[in-house]
């Protein structure tokens, strides 16, 4: 699948591991994404607003259901992650380097779910002039 | 009388043989055989040095961008005359990132004769990444 299909401008995007500590990438994804999207979801259970936003426990509680989920965290939790996608009916899963699994990989593969494992975000330092 | 007009023939076509061989491997010797630094302020002029130039970029932040990095340098060796091996590190040198909308590291551009002709995005291993280089190389 095209890297631009998971970053168009009308894309609903949520980013599960979205975090409040500026030095994780769950932040600077979220905080990147968020200034140049006007959907994107922070979900983590840990947090109930990020960066002033509010912050979803989980992607079946988000208000409307993402095109693209990135996963900013650890593997075992993207192949759950991966499964509630299924569930949902999400079609995109970009999982930044690190959090990506050979199993979740896997279960996208059979589940026609389109996966992107094999490149990082261009987040740090790196402003909206980027996101096209 | 004849055979002396065929040895004429023949002595200029090894003439120009090696004459033609000299010259590629003149122009061999230029090519780099490891892929180059290339920044913001050389990269025009880099991309149009060499008939095709393939430029990854990439940060030290980034694990497929490590995962990448000896890959491009077999090939560079492996295509050592034929194409030439580029690095923009976008930690530093961001205005050609922005330029070509990079927004996922390792991204290679490729260009042929200065142009723009094809963008792969990714870590993809060895194989691949030639599979997809050879419609640009002529085979």
């Amino acid at each position: 699948m095209e890297v631009r299909n998971f970053l168009k401008g009308e894309n609903v995007i949520a980013v599960v591991g979205a975090t409040v500590n500026p030095e994780k990438w769950g932040y600077k994804i979220y905080k990147t994404l968020s200034g140049v999207f006007p959907r994107v979801y922070a979900v983590n259970p840990r947090y109930r607003e990020i960066l002033g936003d509010k912050c979803y426990p989980g992607l079946k509680s988000l208000p409307e259901r993402p095109d693209t989920v990135i996963t900013v965290v650890p593997p075992r939790v993207t192949e759950g992650v991966v499964k509630a996608c299924r569930e949902l009916g999400i079609r995109k899963v970009w999982m930044q380097p690190g959090s990506e699994s050979r199993e979740a990989i896997g279960f996208c593969d059979k589940n026609g779910i389109g996966c992107m494992s094999n490149a990082c975000f261009v987040v740090d330092g790196l402003k909206k002039g980027f996101m096209k | 009388m004849k055979a002396a007009a065929d040895e004429g023939s023949m002595d200029e076509e090894i003439m120009e043989i090696r004459e033609r061989r000299m010259k590629e491997f003149m122009e061999k010797k230029e090519f780099p055989e490891k892929p180059i630094e290339v920044k913001d302020n050389d990269f025009d002029e880099t991309i149009g040095k060499y008939p095709l130039v393939v430029v990854d970029f990439w940060s030290v932040f980034c694990p497929p961008c490590r995962l990448i990095e000896p890959v491009l340098e077999e090939l560079a060796r492996e295509l050592h005359g034929r194409a030439v091996f580029g690095k923009v590190c976008v930690d530093q040198e961001r205005l050609m990132a922005s330029k070509f909308g990079i927004t996922a590291i390792p991204t290679l551009l490729v260009f042929r004769g200065g142009k723009l002709a094809d963008m792969i995005i990714g870590y993809a291993p060895k194989d691949v990444l030639l599979g997809k280089l050879k419609k640009h190389l002529g085979e």
